[in-house]
């Protein structure tokens, strides 16, 4: 089975786009950290003001994107030649991709339902979250890659034997 | 030849098992004349996942030692 | 009198959707081989028991869980047995059945799975199946209840006939060769140990033939058994094992050509999503990346419930100290014990669902065995196997049912290897501490890191022990890795709901029974003291002078070396009740004092002794922390280790090389964050 001609170059592009837009949003989550923060890091002793900040976070979720990055580009040549195989491996990253950005969803949602609760008593916490946490960039790639999905449930008008 | 020495994604026919493994492997459909598969390596390089009687078995590359097949 | 239903499949067949739909119970769907060992009973129609046995693929002897469901069948007798299909790969499943068959026992079977063989084109001529295999064959979608009626109906149409499904003890017939063989062997058991399984002697010659470890050892029991054995030897040629197994398969292979369509081009989601999950390059980060976002999510989902019961109980505090009188014994006991101790606990109630959630629905949706297959060389160097892997993730929620566990794993080194080692992955009950501490020492953003570091460690505990047992003390062979990578299955709500809510329910009543008892039982000791002016014990003294603070006391010299204060020695004592007091015993001792910023805060204030600088408190806090890793998780989890073990020596070796380790490893955080300067 392989991938129908007309089709390979729709799959690889979208692949591609999906790969450029993860590596952007790491790259995001990694700046997100700040340009002197991690430098602090190595040279401050722990204990200090500084990491009020959640710099491993953002660097784990930094880390998280580049994988999911890596697995759209990785998919791009093959699905240029057209194998199942890599068509198979762009959905299953789809896949990832929904899970993951449903995780973060339904974190940032609980977040809000928690910074709603303290706010009954400190309003001042609004301030932060929309600064912090007030848009994340997982949610589209959340939406889009339900894309994904739609494109697994027609397999029959991509795939030819 | 061994079952560990099979290629990936070469439809082979198991000829014989050793005695030490056929209680524990006959009931998975590891017998002789049944067909075999290897699908891929774990990403460490053991064990192995087989395709055999339309399921997915995943066993140790030590153990397809013990299996003698031929391709098809 | 009641009848006996045995349920009996493969693993993954949905044999536990069928017992919970058949019984009305709520029971556990695990996708992974081997982890309902337990026996697990349940009641259909207030006359059936039924019985769930474990999920197996044959009834070899070399394997407890094999034994369990055989000597079930064997020995208990069942009135009924249910077996249960695969549909979608019916052709391995119906090796048990073939095996049941020989057992000549009453049973039906269970079609299960039908809406994914649809999905898949698969299809199965169900009436033809239920005459070659001669007896009744329901299909079933169990996970959404079809067809358990009728699986129901059928079940009271056989006992109210009193027929007990006759036709299926039709023997398999073999080969001429084979038959001959097992003839002469039943003659010979007739004529020389007529009363050894004489209801079964066809089976008992098959596996005499197949030389079966268990009733070779049986009959050698029996006077003149030996004889027997020595008889069939002379005519066996050693290969019966081999040719029954062939002949089996060649039976089914005619049903199966008879009755089963299937497309053999069909790529199933599985077989994509195996693409990329057991990538060569990929596989690895993405399981790292699972379990990452697993602990996260756990942590950020369950916070604004913690917020909300912590609002809930400030509120019900409040109430009580306007309503109620301020010196009332009760009242001390309600806002001090009960909501400044146990409320505590019930706090973290939310974190430990949610755990729960996520483990239930990684072991649901088929990840696991991928995970042991991934794992599986790592965990083979160090003397391990890939199902000990699943035991120490199932140690995440809780270390009892873990141990428990470690019974599917067939070498007797690898067990107790896995079982000793368990302790140091990180249960639920451990996560409170760290949540109410972890936050001191990189900052609040961090604590999630924190905690992912805590594990972390336990995991490389975990393995540096493995390896030490299985290198040093047990230097055996380990078992043959034998896994079967079923298909992804998406969880469904509803189970793993029930999954997660048993799981819960045991957090709840431990909650509820044990930790109750202990806070009530730490308020009364806070409560009395010895009057500083009298010498006497009094109700109602000082803090600082009641007997828990003289339990402290009495332990902290202990501690002193890596400067804790009596209050964490508290904590450290009644932790090994269960560690889930540990939250409560501060919450108690420190429920006089105020601090704004909330209960942490106030036990990183009084953690260490006098004495030690602020800029030193993270590593003293973060040492504190290794320690209620590492030591003993509780009582009860001793006693499971003595129960599986069987060995008071494997016990106390639990018990003291954990604190013997967090110990050591505490002062080395103590030395490397400056506490000592």
């Amino acid at each position: 089975m392989e991938i129908i001609q007309e089709k390979r170059s729709f799959l690889s592009i979208l692949s591609l786009i999906f790969g450029v837009v993860f590596v952007f949003i790491s790259v995001m989550e990694f700046i997100h950290i700040g340009l002197e923060e991690p430098l602090m890091f190595f040279f401050s002793s722990p204990g200090d003001a500084i990491f009020e900040a959640s710099i491993l976070d953002h660097m784990a979720k930094g880390l998280i994107n580049l994988l999911l990055a890596a697995l759209f580009l990785y998919s791009y040549p093959h699905l240029k030649q057209g194998t199942l195989s890599g068509f198979g491996f762009f959905v299953g990253a789809g896949i990832i991709a929904l899970g993951i950005g449903a995780l973060f969803i339904t974190e940032w949602v609980a977040n809000l339902i928690d910074v709603a609760l303290q706010s009954i008593s400190d309003p001042g916490v609004w301030e932060e979250f929309v600064f912090t946490d007030g848009i994340r960039l997982e949610w589209f790639l959340g939406i889009a890659s339900l894309y994904i999905l739609l494109i697994w449930k027609n397999k029959e008008n991509y795939l030819v034997s | 030849m061994k079952l560990s020495e099979l290629p990936f994604n070469t439809q082979a026919k198991i000829i014989s098992v050793d005695k030490k493994i056929i209680s524990r492997v006959a009931a998975m459909g590891v017998i002789p004349g049944t067909e075999v598969k290897i699908i891929r390596a774990s990403p460490l390089g053991d064990p192995l996942e087989l395709e055999i009687k339309n399921y997915n078995l995943s066993l140790r590359k030590q153990e397809c030692k013990l299996i003698e097949v031929e391709k098809i | 009198m009641s009848k006996n239903l045995a349920l009996i499949g493969n693993p993954n067949v949905g044999k536990t959707a069928v017992f919970n739909e058949l019984t009305g119970q709520t029971g556990h769907v695990a996708n992974w081989p081997g982890v309902t060992v337990e026996k697990k009973t349940g009641k259909m129609d207030k006359e059936f028991d039924v019985i769930d046995l474990p999920g197996v693929y044959s009834l070899s002897p070399s394997a407890i869980d094999e034994m369990i469901a055989r000597n079930f069948i064997v020995k208990d007798k069942p009135d009924l047995i249910v077996d249960i299909l695969d549909a979608t790969n019916l052709e391995r499943n119906l090796y048990l059945a073939f095996l049941l068959k020989e057992l000549e026992v009453p049973i039906i079977y269970v079609l299960n799975l039908m809406d994914v063989a649809k999905k898949r084109n698969i299809e199965v001529d169900v009436d033809k199946l239920a005459e070659l295999l001669g007896a009744p064959v329901i299909p079933t979608v169990a996970i959404k209840g079809e067809g358990i009626d009728a699986v129901k109906t059928k079940i009271r149409k056989i006992f109210s006939d009193g027929k007990l499904a006759q036709k299926s003890s039709i023997p398999v017939k073999y080969s001429k060769e084979i038959e001959d063989k097992i003839q002469r062997t039943e003659e010979l058991l007739k004529k020389d140990a007529p009363h050894f399984l004489s209801d079964k002697r066809r089976w008992a010659a098959i596996k005499l033939l197949e030389e079966d470890k268990e009733v070779i050892k049986e009959i050698s029991a029996s006077p003149n058994g030996i004889v027997v054995i020595e008889n069939v030897k002379r005519f066996a040629s050693g290969s019966e094992e081999f040719d029954l197994a062939g002949e089996r398969y060649n039976i089914i292979s005619e049903i199966i050509g008879q009755t089963y369509k299937r497309d053999k081009d069909m790529i199933t989601t599985s077989d994509i999503l195996d693409k990329i999950f057991l990538h060569k390059y990929f596989g690895i980060p993405i399981f790292f990346m699972i379990m990452w976002s697993m602990f996260e999510f756990t942590f950020r989902v369950s916070a604004p419930l913690g917020t909300l019961i912590e609002l809930g109980l400030g509120a019900l505090g409040d109430l009580i100290t306007i309503a109620w009188p301020e010196d009332a014994w009760y009242t001390s006991l309600v806002l001090d014990g009960i909501i400044g101790g146990f409320g505590a606990v019930i706090g973290f109630v939310p974190l430990i669902f949610t755990m729960f959630l996520v483990l239930s629905f990684l072991e649901d949706s088929g990840y696991l065995s991928r995970a042991a297959f991934n794992m599986d060389r790592l965990m083979y160097k160090l003397g391990l196997h890939g199902r000990s892997f699943v035991s120490l993730i199932l140690g995440f929620g809780c270390n009892i049912p873990a141990v428990m566990s470690c019974r599917a794993i067939e070498s007797e080194e690898d067990r107790l290897t896995t079982i000793l080692v368990n302790q140091n992955i990180s249960c639920g009950a451990r996560l409170p501490v760290y949540v109410l501490l972890g936050g001191f020492i990189l900052g609040d953003g961090a604590t999630g890191t924190i905690i992912f570091s805590l594990y972390f460690l336990g995991i490389v505990i975990a393995i540096l022990m493995a390896l030490f047992f299985k290198k040093v003390i047990f230097k055996g062979e380990t078992a043959p890795f034998i896994l079967e990578l079923g298909d992804y299955r998406m969880p469904t709500v509803k189970y793993t709901g029930i999954h997660m809510w048993e799981r819960g329910r045991e957090f709840i009543k431990k909650a509820g029974l044990i930790i109750f008892t202990v806070v009530v039982l730490m308020w009364v000791l806070q409560s009395i003291g010895v009057d500083p002016d009298t010498g006497l014990l009094a109700w109602g003294t000082d803090p600082e002078n009641s007997l828990l603070a003289g339990i402290g006391h009495l332990f902290q010299p202990l501690f002193a070396p890596l400067r804790w204060s009596w209050i964490a020695a508290v904590g450290i004592v009644f932790g090994f009740l269960a560690k889930e007091v540990v939250v409560a015993a501060f919450g108690l001792i420190l429920a006089g004092e105020e601090e704004p910023e909330g209960l942490g805060k106030l036990v990183v204030g009084n953690l260490a002794v006098a004495g030690v600088a602020a800029a030193a408190m993270p590593a003293l806090v973060y040492g504190y922390l290794v320690f209620v890793l590492l030591y003993t998780p509780c009582v009860a989890h001793l006693g499971a280790v003595y129960k599986e073990t069987g060995s008071k020596k494997w016990t106390l070796v639990s018990a003291t090389y954990g604190i013997a380790i967090g110990y050591i490893l505490a002062l080395i955080i103590n030395l490397i964050g400056g506490v000592y300067f």
